[in-house]
């Protein structure tokens, strides 16, 4: 009886350290905040400088093509008198048609120049991604969400603790 | 015997304390992408196909008042010098209520579009809906979190492998509808 007595002691014993090996084993869950973590980093400040003179140049371009336009179009304006109907018509479908590969074209940089960026921050961020994968294993983290949305809308509003924030041991890692 | 009996009482008892220790307090956080359960959507095509159609024909609307206001604009242009000062200021008040009209035009038939995606979606959406709620239902989950905005914003920026494994039911729910990835 003494013996049994000491089993069953010990089972419920081994049950309680289940019990609480269960509790640990809960979902741990910590959080971030992307955009901060990339606003700190000196490649992106590199990305964001070489964008910066890609737009510069382009807007440079544009500006003096636009000047051409309108002086086709001034031309044309003042010698809209000596034109037959005819040749008013033609000479203006000539225009607008100048006028939408100007938009097109002003379209197509704009576009060149969001596809570089996200070429040149591709390799950034999966730094990012890794750096942040190895805080989670090192912290035993099930989950990693993010703070809040690009447009500034909050996904995670409290955190009892400071460790949850994970985005300073991130940005240690890609120092 | 008896000890036998005690023995297997107290590992029972040990045991549903465990599985009640478990069932209060472990709290299973599920996760689902919608985005990517939509887009599996037999559905879909046909949806897209619609409101490419409709975006189609209001472009088309709205391409030929530009055309009108484009040619008011020019006729206005011609006549400018000739007209009284008077007559030049009503065609310039005309021409303005025109490209306000046609600014108007433009913000109707964007929120027009809107508007029709969200009728032809919101059914899917409630599919996508119940289906979550019978796989949590079946898995014992707490909560199911939303992965990713509609604006592509992600919400869950990691989930450890295991984690992932057990956790992200995205793959269940489109089972749960009769799609597959």
């Amino acid at each position: 009886m003494n013996i049994s007595r000491k089993i069953t002691l010990a089972i419920v014993f081994i049950g309680a350290v289940f019990s609480f090996q269960e509790t640990v084993a809960q979902v741990k869950i910590g959080y971030t905040n992307p955009a901060r973590i990339l606003s700190e980093l000196p490649e992106v400040a590199e990305v964001d400088q070489q964008i910066e003179s890609m737009i510069t140049e382009s807007d440079e371009e544009l500006a003096q093509r636009a000047t051409e336009l309108q002086d086709i179009f001034t031309q044309y304006e003042s010698s809209m008198g000596t034109l037959s109907e005819q040749e008013r018509m033609s000479r203006e479908e000539e225009l607008i048609e100048l006028n939408q590969q100007f938009e097109q074209d002003r379209e197509a940089m704009m576009n060149r120049i969001r596809q570089r960026r996200s070429e040149l921050m591709a390799p950034i961020i999966e730094r990012m991604n890794t750096a942040m994968e190895e805080v989670a294993e090192e912290m035993d983290l099930d989950l990693i969400l993010n703070e809040g949305t690009s447009a500034g809308d909050a996904i995670v509003f409290f955190a009892n603790s400071e460790e949850l924030d994970v985005t300073d041991r991130i940005l240690e890692k890609l120092q | 015997m008896k000890k036998l009996s005690i023995l297997v009482i107290s590992l029972f008892i040990a045991f549903s304390a465990t599985d009640m220790a478990k069932a209060q307090e472990e709290t299973k956080i599920g996760f689902v992408n919608p985005q990517a359960v939509l887009a599996k959507m037999p559905e879909m095509r046909a949806i897209q196909q619609r409101l490419t159609n409709f975006a189609e024909q209001k472009q088309q609307e709205l391409a030929q008042k530009e055309r009108e206001f484009q040619t008011a604009v020019a006729e206005y242009e011609q006549k400018a010098g000739v007209i009284s000062e008077e007559a030049n200021q009503r065609e310039q008040e005309r021409l303005g209520q025109m490209q306000q009209e046609l600014t108007v035009a433009q913000r109707e038939a964007e929120t027009a579009l809107q508007q029709r995606r969200q009728e032809l979606l919101g059914p899917l959406f409630q599919q996508i809906g119940t289906a979550i709620d019978a796989v949590s239902e079946e898995m014992g989950l707490t909560m199911v979190l939303n992965t990713t905005t509609s604006a592509g914003d992600q919400i869950i920026l990691y989930a450890s492998q295991e984690y992932q494994e057990k956790y992200d039911i995205t793959d269940a729910v489109m089972q749960e509808l009769g799609v597959f990835n």
